[in-house]
């Protein structure tokens, strides 16, 4: 069906739209203001109201979520004339969408002009909101921050490394989300209006503990059944966790013997506390000089395992047991 | 026998709890969710220190290079978009909605206290909100033209909307939508002109 051109029909994509959201067209030129409201939970649509000579800004609102009953802007852009199209995108070592990383690991931003039309001057804003370790949410009174303005010339697509701004004592439990926005400056305002909005989460490093031995403990008989636990917070959504002991004292990169039980999978969308029982394993091992290591495995560092913790230990029971075998590095009594 | 089911039971929904996350997160356990050619560490965990300065050292070169940064949007500004500025605000019941500025086509004074200033409560989408008042706001379609000021909504209609008891709201494709002061270099004859 041949559309009427002057219409200009723009389509208005969003995703994971509920009943509660509508999107505002608002006819710069003009001062139109149409609200469509949403019906389906994604979709593309005509929007049957013209974009008109001087351009029109499309803004996404959405109720919140669960008992949250606020109103909240998602997202904005502006189309038509007087703006250059841009393409805004974040991309991480994590594939996953939408896009999230771990805070010690950077990101990049992509600003692509699309089109090959004339080039405008771009300006960038980039700002976060941290979330609540509670809800792994913004919350009622999200805690905004912003972190700055800055101006591209618009006429070749632009790339850019980040690390995670967020506000955080230990950066390393910093989480929340950054979103960076691309404005364009309509000539008759001399005003900036939003082209594109690309986000990202950022999730705290892992931390783990391991409780039951303290480092360089010599373990007895008396000692050699105690509880073992594993105690990891923040284990990245997609990650693998367990833990190896080997025989010696701690070196990074030694491969030990996994300890059975130990290993806990996620593939989920937020990280996850794990307390992991190993029980009395200690019980199973002969004498002799051991570390302990509790490894995550991401998709960052090319998915080699990170990591979290280590304890040395001995273990000495003072007897000579011919039940105990050794299995490389590692040995164990059956 | 009861002291041991309620003991049974409890430790079924401690096994529940503990292993929640793992029930609802589509993860698991076990030997079996390791890598099939599990590789040595490859690095510790950063510490705080060391991630401080790795991002002070990033700082320096900050993102893109080809300005300066900035606190403050630059000249000109940026467009505010405060929703609630920028719309009519209908109330009722310890509820609110938001529709387009100049929406309203008839706003009877017995119904003014609907009309709000600012937003108190929660907010309803307005599909919600119209239909949980019915009996307060009515709904009236208009053309583009209409809407845009083109062309004015006939004498007639205006009439009778002004006789309604309910706030009229106008509706462009069953959404509702601004409806601007007929402009007199667009306006075109009114279909229903002035007898």
């Amino acid at each position: 069906m041949k559309l009427p051109t002057p219409l200009l029909p723009l389509i208005l994509a969003a995703t994971t739209l509920h009943a509660g959201e509508f999107i505002r067209q608002h006819q710069l030129a003009s001062g139109l203001v149409w609200d469509r409201h949403v019906q389906s939970p994604e979709g593309t649509a005509w929007s049957p109201v013209p974009v008109g000579k001087g351009g029109s800004l499309f803004t996404l609102y959405a109720l919140g979520t669960g008992s949250d009953t606020k109103l909240y802007r998602l997202d904005a852009t502006a189309v038509g004339e007087p703006f250059p199209a841009v393409e805004v995108g974040i991309v991480s070592e994590d594939p996953h969408l939408p896009p999230r990383t771990r805070a010690d690991r950077a990101f990049f931003v992509t600003v692509k002009p699309q089109g090959g039309g004339r080039a405008a001057p771009l300006a960038l804003e980039h700002s976060g909101t941290s979330y609540d370790p509670a809800t792994r949410a913004a919350g009622a009174q999200p805690r905004t921050s912003h972190f700055g303005w800055t101006l591209l010339s618009g006429k070749k697509p632009r790339h850019a490394r980040y690390f995670s701004q967020l506000p955080c004592t230990d950066p390393t439990r910093a989480e929340g989300e950054e979103t960076v926005t691309v404005y364009s400056r309509h000539p008759d305002s001399k005003q900036w209006l939003p082209l594109g909005t690309a986000a990202i989460q950022i999730w705290p490093v892992a931390q783990a503990a391991i409780r039951g031995i303290a480092p360089g403990a010599t373990i007895t008989d008396a000692t050699a059944k105690n509880r073992i636990d594993l105690v990891c917070r923040d284990l990245y959504p997609d990650s693998v966790t367990y833990a190896q002991i080997y025989r010696g004292k701690e070196k990074l990169g030694t491969m030990g013997k996994t300890v059975p039980g130990s290993v806990v999978r996620f593939d989920t969308q937020v990280p996850q506390n794990q307390k992991i029982p190993l029980g009395g394993f200690l019980g199973t091992l002969e004498d002799g000089h051991y570390t302990l290591e509790v490894l995550t495995i991401t998709p960052f560092n090319n998915r080699r395992p990170e990591r979290l913790c280590h304890v040395s230990f001995v273990i000495d029971r003072g007897l000579h047991n011919p039940g105990l075998v050794s299995n490389g590095s590692a040995g164990t009594r059956r | 026998m009861k002291l041991l089911d309620n003991t049974l039971i409890q430790a079924l929904i401690m096994a529940l709890i503990l292993t929640a996350p793992l029930l609802l997160a589509g993860s698991g356990t076990g030997a079996g969710q390791l890598p099939s050619k599990l590789e040595k560490p490859a690095a510790d965990r950063i510490s705080a220190e060391a991630l401080h300065q790795l991002k002070a050292e990033h700082h320096k070169t900050r993102g893109f290079r080809d300005g300066a940064w900035s606190a403050t949007p630059p000249e000109g500004g940026v467009l505010r978009q405060d929703i609630y500025r920028n719309s009519v605000i209908l109330q009722a019941g310890g509820s609110h909605t938001v529709l387009p500025p100049h929406s309203i086509l008839h706003l009877p004074r017995s119904l003014r206290q609907m009309s709000a200033t600012r937003p108190i409560g929660d907010y309803l989408p307005w599909p919600e909100f119209y239909a949980r008042n019915r009996s307060a706001v009515l709904t009236h379609s208009v053309t583009l033209e209409q809407a845009l000021g083109k062309t004015p909504i006939g004498q007639d209609v205006s009439r009778q909307l002004r006789k309604i008891n309910r706030i009229v709201v106008a509706l462009y494709q069953n959404n509702p939508v601004s409806v601007l002061p007929a402009s007199r270099e667009n306006a075109q004859p009114s279909p229903n002109p002035k007898p």
